[in-house]
Order: C-alpha cells, then sequence, then structure tokens
C-alpha cells in the first residue's frame, strides 16, 4: 500500500490534488522507469539525469525513500560524469522497481 | 489579483501546482522550459517568478539572471530538487528572494509567495519616490518634467497628477473611478471625457519609447505597462 500521508499534507489536504496527484503518479513512474536502459544506451547523459530528478522528487512525494535515494545517488553520477557503472545500476534497480510495482498494482 | 510566472518542466504535477494557486486567487501563466519562460516575461509584467531549477533549454538560474536584467524588481522564488548548499546559496546570491525543495507543501509555497509580495509592498511604501525611470523615458514628479528619448517634456498639473497615477498603478489596472478621484477628488460623468484626452496626451508623450505603453481595458480603465522600470 502506497503511504500517501506526506503527500496530503503537501497538498494541504485536498482529496481531489491527491488523487490526481497518484493518477500521474501511477502513469507517469513507471514510463520513466522503462525509458531508463534506452537513454543510457543512447548515451544521453542530459535526459537521464533529468529522469532521475523527476522520479526522485515523485518517489518522495509517495515516501518511497529507498528508491528516491537511489534516483538521487545516479542523477549525481551522471551530473559527475561517473557513468561506467549506470547500466547495471539501472538494470537493478529497474528489476527491484518492477517487482514492486506488480506488488502493488497488480492490475497493471 | 497576484499575477505569477510559474515554469516547471514536470508537465503534469506543475498543472497541480498552478491549479492550487489559482484556487487561492492568484492568476498562473505556467510554462515548462526556460525559454518559453523568458518569452512570458518579455510579454507581460508578473508579480512574481516561481522557477525550477533544472529545466531544459535554460536552467533556473541563468533565467533569473535574465529576468532581474529585464526588471530587477521582480521577486524569484526557486524550486529545487536539489539539496546542495551551494545550489541555494548561487540563487540567493542571484537574488531569488527564497527557495522551497521539492518535495514541497502547496501552502507553503502560496504563503511565502503572500509574504514575500508583502514585504515587496512595504519596502516600495517606504521608499520615497518623486523620479520614476523607465527604459528610455524619465519622469520627474517634483519638476513636472517627462524626458522621453531624450527630449524633455514639461507637463500640466493633470497631466502630472495622471501620470504619477499610473507609475503608482504600474502594471496593474488604474480604474477610471481611482483616476478621477486621484486628480479632480471627485468621479462627476463629465470628467471622464477630460480623462480620456489626457491619457490620449500621455499616449504620443510615449511614443517614442517602444518599452513603455498605455493599454485600454475595456470597462476597467486603463495599465501603464512597462517592461523596464526602475524607481528611485
Amino acid at each position: 500500500m502506497m503511504d500517501l500521508s506526506f503527500l496530503r499534507g503537501q497538498m494541504a489536504g485536498d482529496e481531489k490534488l491527491v488523487a490526481r496527484f497518484v493518477s500521474i503518479f501511477k502513469t507517469q513512474v513507471p514510463a520513466q522507469v522503462s525509458q531508463l536502459p534506452g537513454l543510457c544506451e543512447n548515451e544521453d547523459w542530459e535526459e537521464l539525469s533529468s529522469a532521475f530528478h523527476s522520479l526522485k522528487t515523485q518517489f518522495n512525494y509517495m515516501l518511497m525513500t529507498e528508491f528516491a535515494e537511489q534516483m538521487r545517488e545516479m542523477e549525481e553520477s551522471v551530473d559527475n560524469g561517473e557513468t561506467a557503472f549506470i547500466a547495471t545500476r539501472i538494470a537493478e534497480f529497474t528489476t527491484k522497481f518492477n517487482h514492486f510495482w506488480q506488488n502493488e498494482f497488480p492490475e497493471n | 489579483m497576484t499575477s505569477l510566472l510559474l515554469i516547471d518542466d514536470e508537465v503534469q504535477y506543475s498543472e497541480l501546482t498552478k491549479e492550487y494557486l489559482e484556487m487561492k486567487g492568484c492568476n498562473v501563466v505556467l510554462k515548462h522550459d526556460g525559454q518559453a519562460g523568458l518569452d512570458a516575461f518579455k510579454l507581460h509584467p508578473f508579480d512574481l517568478c516561481v522557477l525550477d531549477i533544472k529545466m531544459p533549454k535554460k536552467d533556473g538560474f541563468t533565467l533569473a539572471e535574465e529576468i532581474k536584467e529585464i526588471n530587477e524588481m521582480t521577486p524569484i522564488i526557486f524550486l529545487t530538487g536539489q539539496s546542495l548548499k551551494e545550489d541555494k546559496i548561487k540563487g540567493l546570491m542571484l537574488g531569488a528572494d527564497d527557495y522551497l525543495t521539492k518535495p514541497f507543501s502547496m501552502e507553503e509555497l502560496y504563503l511565502r509567495i503572500k509574504a514575500i509580495l508583502k514585504r515587496v509592498k512595504v519596502q516600495e511604501k517606504a521608499i520615497v519616490i518623486d523620479q520614476y525611470q523607465w527604459g528610455n523615458s524619465k519622469f520627474d514628479l517634483e519638476l513636472r518634467e517627462l524626458t522621453v528619448a531624450g527630449e524633455k517634456i514639461k507637463l500640466t498639473s493633470i497631466e502630472s497628477k495622471l501620470l504619477k497615477l499610473f507609475c503608482e498603478h504600474q502594471n496593474k489596472v488604474l480604474t477610471r473611478e481611482v483616476a478621477m478621484m486621484g486628480i479632480w477628488g471627485d468621479e462627476e460623468h463629465y470628467r471622464g471625457y477630460s480623462l480620456n484626452v489626457y491619457v490620449s496626451k500621455l499616449r504620443k508623450f510615449f511614443k517614442p519609447d517602444p518599452s513603455v505603453e498605455i493599454l485600454n481595458l475595456h470597462g476597467e480603465g486603463y495599465k501603464l505597462v512597462s517592461k523596464q522600470r526602475v524607481t528611485s
């Protein structure tokens, strides 16, 4: 179950905004995650960094701190030009994320 | 109504921020990259800008510098996903009035906007202004003298009062009622025609300076719009 307590606070308790945020999250996040390996393969570091950046914020809103921290670390690595192991890290993250997502939203 | 320019590349989520601020009574223009934001800023005056830092085409820091070059008075709040200290310092050094780290609270953003605008208002009131300056124009209230593109124009008492009112309402609506009360102390119907004449005269004076424009707002009044305001 997703913990929406933090999100509710950030949305000033407006349930409509919370519901819309969750809906965007559920559509946008898996799509962004699925793009990570391709961006890495194409060495599109700028886009890859932006994707990590965006995912980091979204995970933070949902209190998914472990994922958020991984995004932060990978974003920092890419920004610093440390890309040697990024493909492996993306693969590890993607596996973990997909497993989590399937458990959380089996209907998708 | 407070007019805000919000620039954030998170296309869908920023719509939520826009809606929240609009629910609070703000008028929000939303753009998703730095260049589009700058273009919007050049076209319309805004009371405050909220800028994301990491954006395509033009990052928030560069954009802030360019906004300040156009109008150094415009308050800026940065939204940053980065918690690096040096980022914050760099932003504040550029004249940003505040920053919020993502994920931020909508309410906190709104309260900070309100606080900054209140502070700006107090500061503006505290300054005794007797000179106004735009791109190629300068107005000396005490001398009742308007200089446009190097040419000095001596204003009549009424022209001077009207221009002062425009300066005080710069980039905001100056209603016909407020203008008439400010000039003549009443808002009798027949004053309306005279007001039109004086507005036309001021427009004519400003003609050589394209950075200053007096707009007609149908049913409301007028608005003096300047892209480069400097008051002293």
